[in-house]
């Protein structure tokens, strides 16, 4: 099972990226400035995380509406573990590596519907 | 020079100093984010603090709950965030609304009304607090601690609360033998319609030995350091006419900032060969309008900017440093000025001493008083108790010891605004006593002789 999501997501990431238009904020100030060597995007592969897709999200989606880390909106999730860490609560590493494993999960919850502009 | 007396020279001691203010210079160029995180960060690093104050005033046993898990009826310690639901507070929605039509609000000093009410929040829920609790003698944003019980109407009857209390200080490692003084100034006003450029030039007259008998040059000679606490320039430089005028009216004029920029560059410019100088950022200085305020930038200062890095330092607002051991931290006044708007509270120093007792420079920030949002720290908490906690552009001078229960000791000062008193205040590092310096002129003119009184420095 692991390898072939492995192969199919592979498949599907780089038509993903195409088309996708997520206004994530890579360049911004602290995130390159702090976290350089966190965002490095590499097609990993890793075998400790058998997670499907969906069940990836739903992990994150938790940890975004998780109140003890604080507000999730306008904040990377990156930044926003990064916080919960200093602040020693322990957030899963899990959650962490998934977060790094691909750039579409950088932005919490919301920043999706940022893209939802109405055709009239 | 040779004069009445023998003519001895003093010489300035140098002075160490250090530049402790960081955590206020770290502002990304993201101002879009919400105030949330400031008040989560706040809460998360002062839960442990004001846990340990509510131990320490009623025991190491009492009922510490949670906003959800409280009983009504039963005797708790809620922990949590104040907030003061005040109506004559300027608020944005109550003018932008349509159902109301209320008419603008004048002009007031002062938001504080008879309907004022006090919540406390923590992470999840809000009660509303009554009982033993003044509203007009607290701020929003604050982190307190409250013992009572849970009435039947839902509110949170208060039997008493408390602050988190003053934080721990170091002590000052090596008392200096003989006085050393430090120089405060704030509210300079330069380029303001009455600007007091006189008065400002005796002052620098004064502190570098050019005025007064030899009493006074041995004294000067002693001070080794001078910190301009904000508002160097005035409000009336803020000229929003000029700002809204057309181009084509406007190109061969300056705004009055410029010149008051060139003017304040002059006076530090003459200062800072001889005494270093710390010069803050005020509420009317060119620098960016909420706290924490950065450094001006050097380049404005064309003259004194040669000295960069020896004696002539600009800073930041607040602004905490350590020279010759001794621990300071202070702002520009604008956190104790919207204290004052927002509570009855008339005495400056209680206000400094209510801040210090919170732990934070600022509660009121971001409510009422402009801050950058903020996502990972609240640079406005005060970790470590200074020796000197000073605030400029007040109205009078004042000062008093604070003593803490851990045997904390901190000066409280406030400097009196230079463009209204004509005062700067100076501190004697040795026993950390402070006393007025006053710079007057008086000009008397009359109808056959035009006669000018001189210049005289008191104390």
């Amino acid at each position: 099972m692991a390898a072939k999501a492995s192969v199919i997501t592979e498949q599907f990431k780089k038509a993903k990226q195409r088309r996708q238009k997520v206004p994530l904020d890579i360049k911004g100030g602290s995130v390159v400035k702090s976290n350089e060597s966190d965002i490095s995007v590499k097609r990993i592969s890793p075998p400790s995380i058998a997670l499907s897709e969906e069940d990836k999200l739903d992990t994150l989606r938790e940890f975004d509406l998780n109140y003890k880390y604080g507000p999730s909106h306008d904040i990377t999730r990156i930044e926003r573990w990064n916080r919960a860490n200093n602040l020693k609560k322990n957030p899963p590493q899990q959650i962490k590596d998934i977060i790094l494993s691909d750039r579409k999960y950088l932005g919490p919850l919301w920043e999706q519907y940022n893209n939802l502009i109405p055709i009239n | 020079m040779e004069s009445n007396y023998d003519g001895l020279t003093y010489a300035r001691p140098t002075c160490s100093r250090e530049n402790l203010s960081q955590k206020f210079c770290k502002l990304e160029d993201k101002y879009s984010r919400q105030y949330a995180h400031i008040y989560f960060m706040r809460s998360e690093l002062m839960k442990n603090r004001i846990e340990s104050a509510a131990k320490k005033k009623w025991g190491a046993e009492i009922n510490i709950k949670k906003l959800s898990d409280v009983v009504k009826g039963e005797k708790c310690c809620l922990l949590g965030t104040l907030f003061k639901i005040m109506p004559l507070q300027p608020s944005i929605l109550k003018e932008i609304s349509e159902e109301f039509s209320v008419p603008l609000q004048s002009e007031r000093m002062r938001f504080t009304g008879e309907d004022d009410k006090l919540v406390l929040e923590d992470s999840m829920q809000r009660i509303s607090l009554v009982g033993n609790i003044i509203s007009h003698e607290c701020f929003t944003g604050s982190i307190i601690a409250v013992l009572g019980h849970e009435s039947e109407h839902g509110q949170f009857e208060v039997e008493d609360y408390t602050y988190p209390g003053l934080p721990p200080q170091t002590e000052i490692v090596h008392v200096p033998k003989d006085d050393e003084y430090v120089l405060f100034v704030s509210g300079l006003g330069i380029g303001a319609k009455k600007e007091k450029t006189m008065q400002i030039q005796l002052l620098i007259d004064y502190i570098l030995g050019m005025l007064g008998g030899k009493e006074d040059h041995e004294l000067c000679a002693k001070i080794i350091h001078v910190i301009v606490a904000g508002n160097s320039l005035s409000k009336d430089t803020l000229d929003k006419e000029f700002q809204s005028k057309a181009k084509y009216l406007t190109y061969k004029s300056e705004a009055s900032s410029v010149k008051a920029m060139c003017d304040l560059d002059f006076f530090l410019s003459q200062l800072v060969p001889f005494v270093s100088v710390d010069i803050m950022s005020g509420e009317f200085d060119p620098t960016n309008h909420v706290l924490p305020q950065k450094p001006m930038h050097p380049c404005m200062f064309p003259s004194a900017r040669s000295f960069h890095g020896s004696t002539f330092h600009s800073v930041s607002n607040p602004y905490e440093c350590r020279i010759e051991g001794v621990h300071f931290l202070g702002t520009s006044g604008q956190n104790i000025n919207n204290l004052y708007a927002y509570s009855t509270i008339n005495d400056g120093l209680r206000l400094l001493s209510d801040t210090l007792q919170l732990q934070h420079l600022a509660p009121t920030a971001p409510d009422t008083l402009g801050s950058f949002p903020f996502y990972d720290i609240d640079p406005f908490i005060i970790d470590e108790c200074p020796h000197v906690y000073f605030c400029g552009n007040q109205p009078h001078f004042a000062s008093e010891v604070k003593l803490g229960e851990d045997g904390q000791k901190t000066l409280l000062l406030s400097i009196p605004e230079f463009s209204k008193t004509s005062c700067a205040v100076l501190l004697n590092l040795k026993d950390l006593t402070c006393e007025e310096l006053c710079i007057d002129v008086d000009w008397k003119e009359e109808v056959d002789n035009m006669e000018t009184d001189d210049p005289e420095p008191e104390k």
